[in-house]
């Protein structure tokens, strides 16, 4: 596996400028064994994800095709349910087995087939080809630690090449990075005496430590205030833009979409519903689903309406509906849509769409 | 008007660091609370806004005495909470209750929910049948199955474990309801039937609501009145339309531009690189909290800490931009927002 060139270059500068020496050379060392270039990004296509349950298998994950190219952010967006972030946990087949069952389908993460991996090699691989960033920060980070010794322990399993004092040194500019400017209060805390958004600040400090070569993103600014999510979505965006870093964000918010995505794939009770450019999806959305949640981020131009809510809840995915899954839900379904499960429609290179009511130039039937 | 429900005067919370085994030293000390007082009266919602670790949720926890504040009185309707004894405070925990921000992790996972709701009924000596019964009228109160008793907290999905909170928390019929942070866990559609229930909830049974929260746009829609909190203080208070509509405090302002927006404007953006990783830089505790990030920062900002005192239209601001002489207004800080003409013209 080879880090994107662009990349690369990112972390020699990011290395000389945190501690001076020349660890660029360390670095291209560690990648020579690497005799093979191969595609970076993530591919996941037709996967099937089972979960086994006395009541019989849920269909988590139900034929769902992605990619996410070297230089891309993609917003896998749905509410929870959707099935989002078991896609999300199979790049890095971070799914228990049993109860999780991978059906068919294929992961390849730089590459490589993750789905033929053993644990051992999967082990390498994660937190550098690439790491996660989970939602509930509190739980990413042990109780028992401090900041500081998460992080040196986290360096001296992914970067055994750094000495003592380099470590310290990353500690505190990482920490820096994420706007902690009493940075040496936080690193001698434990994460209980911090708040829910600066123990999401650490674990992203960390998670970056670990120089991956994608990230995935699950629900990375859902429990944190507005102020920091700005921040954080500046940091992906920045080392996106900059360092050509992918970027695999899961939300269910279409506000974090339109503000860092490049593409965005919507996802609804295992099934994608409907993916396109994030500029055309938000200005011509098709897909009934992907127009109420853009509907319920509430919007600061009207004052006194009620906030606008989707009816009802998503169906049961162990004996799911026959025809379209989001029927039950929808303002505008017709008998065909009980009946018949549709397919995903290619409408033009980018867009596909899900639903009886569009047809496949786009038009509404 | 009539007289607050609850009232807090001068609250001051610092938490500690200590370090050592047998000799504890303090090697460090936040101030979480520093000197803040507010009022919330009967039947109105007041919104308590402020980012991570500006002390909103440890003010929530106080004024419900959850925790001890180190200086400061918490008033309820006429008493000193912080001094009555723990019997009589026992009958106050009946008039006010919290729901909290996680709701799977605020419901017992071994207890089936009626339980759960049960539970506060069956603390004050309600037979247990009453309670039961009591329990299934209030899940359907907050719009679920009453049959659903039975079922345990893994059983439902976010939004409806919050409801069986929220549930829970009306249970004793209190006059006060503390709801720290309630939806931010939630999906932004779930969110909008919580913000909904709750709204029409506060309309059928008249309680007070104590909201705490990071994002102003959901604060605008719940909230008679706003305050809004940076390090430990109140920088900002006022009706809540208002303070959206036309932000006083230059870190109001700030928080306002970092809601994300439908609209396509990239405002978030310059407020994140805004947000610089500054040091508080006061010294001894002097000047304003919000100084080192401030973009209209005055010489005497580092030196004198601003007091929270009235301008136009019912709203306080602490900040030292409304000295009497400067004649500043609010306006002149929005002037290159939409909508904002500077006061100094209609004059």
């Amino acid at each position: 596996m080879k880090a994107p060139a662009a990349y690369q270059g990112w972390r020699a500068s990011h290395f000389n400028r945190c501690c001076g020496c020349d660890m660029s050379k360390m670095f291209a060392s560690s990648h020579t064994d690497q005799k093979t270039h191969h595609p970076g990004g993530l591919h996941i296509s037709e996967l099937k994800i089972w979960f086994d349950t006395p009541a019989g298998p849920l269909r988590a994950v139900d034929n769902v095709s992605l990619s996410v190219e070297e230089g891309e952010i993609v917003a896998l967006v749905g509410e929870s349910g959707s099935g989002k972030s078991v896609t999300a946990l199979a790049a890095l087949r971070l799914i228990s087995s049993p109860p999780g069952r991978f059906v068919s389908g294929s992961v390849t993460l730089n590459g490589q087939d993750i789905l033929a991996m053993s644990e051992g090699e999967l082990e390498a691989i994660r937190g550098t080809a690439a790491a996660m960033l989970f939602q509930n920060p509190r739980g990413s980070l042990d109780p028992s630690f401090t900041i500081e010794e998460a992080f040196l322990e986290t360096l001296a399993l992914h970067r055994p090449e750094m000495t003592k004092a380099e470590c310290y040194r990353f500690v505190e500019q990482g920490l820096r990075e994420v706007g902690f400017g009493d940075w040496e209060r936080v690193a001698a805390s434990y994460p209980h005496q911090l708040s829910g958004g600066m123990c999401q600040r650490v674990s992203l400090a960390i998670t970056f430590a670990c120089q991956p070569a994608l990230l995935i993103a699950d629900e990375p600014t859902t429990a944190l205030d507005v102020g920091i999510q700005a921040k954080v979505l500046f940091l992906l965006r920045k080392l996106n833009q900059e360092h050509g870093l992918p970027i695999l964000l899961i939300t269910h918010d279409f506000g974090v979409v339109r503000a860092i995505a490049h593409r965005v794939v919507v996802m609804y009770a295992g099934l994608v519903q409907e993916e396109g450019d994030v500029q055309e999806v938000l200005k011509s959305p098709l897909h009934p689903y992907t127009k109420a949640l853009i509907r319920s981020v509430p919007d600061n131009a009207n004052d006194d309406e009620a906030l606008y809510q989707i009816p009802g809840v998503p169906p049961n995915l162990v004996d799911p509906p026959p025809g379209c899954r989001f029927a039950d839900r929808c303002a505008y379904v017709t008998d065909v849509c009980r009946n018949k499960l549709p397919e995903l429609k290619k409408i033009s290179e980018s867009r596909a769409v899900r639903c009886h009511l569009v047809d496949s130039e786009g038009g509404i039937v | 008007m009539s007289r607050p429900l609850l009232s807090a005067r001068n609250i001051h919370l610092s938490y500690t660091t200590t370090s050592g085994f047998l000799r504890r030293k303090i090697i460090a000390s936040t101030k979480a609370v520093d000197g803040v007082s507010f009022d919330v009266f009967p039947g109105e919602t007041v919104g308590l806004v402020g980012g991570s670790g500006s002390g909103k949720s440890t003010l929530a926890r106080i004024v419900s005495r959850l925790i001890e504040p180190d200086q400061g009185e918490v008033w309820f309707d006429g008493e000193l909470l912080t001094e009555v004894n723990p019997d009589r405070m026992r009958l106050f925990r009946r008039d006010i209750q919290v729901v909290f921000q996680d709701p799977l992790h605020s419901l017992n996972p071994r207890r089936t929910v009626g339980d759960s709701i049960a539970r506060p009924l069956l603390n004050f000596s309600m037979p247990k049948k009453a309670a039961l019964a009591k329990a299934e009228s209030l899940m359907e109160l907050v719009g679920l199955d009453p049959a659903a008793t039975s079922r345990y907290p893994h059983e439902f999905s976010g939004g409806q474990c919050q409801r069986i909170a929220i549930a829970r928390a009306l249970a004793l019929e209190p006059r006060l309801l503390i709801l720290d942070e309630p939806v931010s866990a939630l999906d932004v559609s779930v969110q909008a039937q919580i913000l909904n229930l709750l709204k029409e909830l506060q309309s059928k049974l008249d309680i007070a609501y104590l909201f705490v929260s990071h994002d102003l746009g959901i604060v605008r829609y719940m909230c008679d009145r706003t305050l809004v909190m940076y390090r430990g203080q109140i920088l900002e208070a006022g009706r809540s339309n208002e303070i959206h509509k036309l932000p006083a405090h230059p870190f109001t302002r700030n928080f306002l531009d970092t809601i994300l927006t439908m609209d396509g404007d990239e405002r978030w953006l310059n407020a994140a690189t805004a947000i610089e990783d500054v040091e508080e830089g006061r010294i001894d505790g002097k000047g304003c909290v919000y100084h080192a990030a401030c973009a209209h920062r005055l010489p005497q900002c580092k030196e004198k800490t601003p007091l929270l005192k009235s301008i136009d239209g019912g709203r306080s601001v602490a900040c030292h931009l409304y000295e009497e002489e400067t004649g500043f207004c609010p306006s002149d800080l929005n002037a290159k927002y939409e909508g904002a003409t500077s006061c100094k013209s209609k004059s």
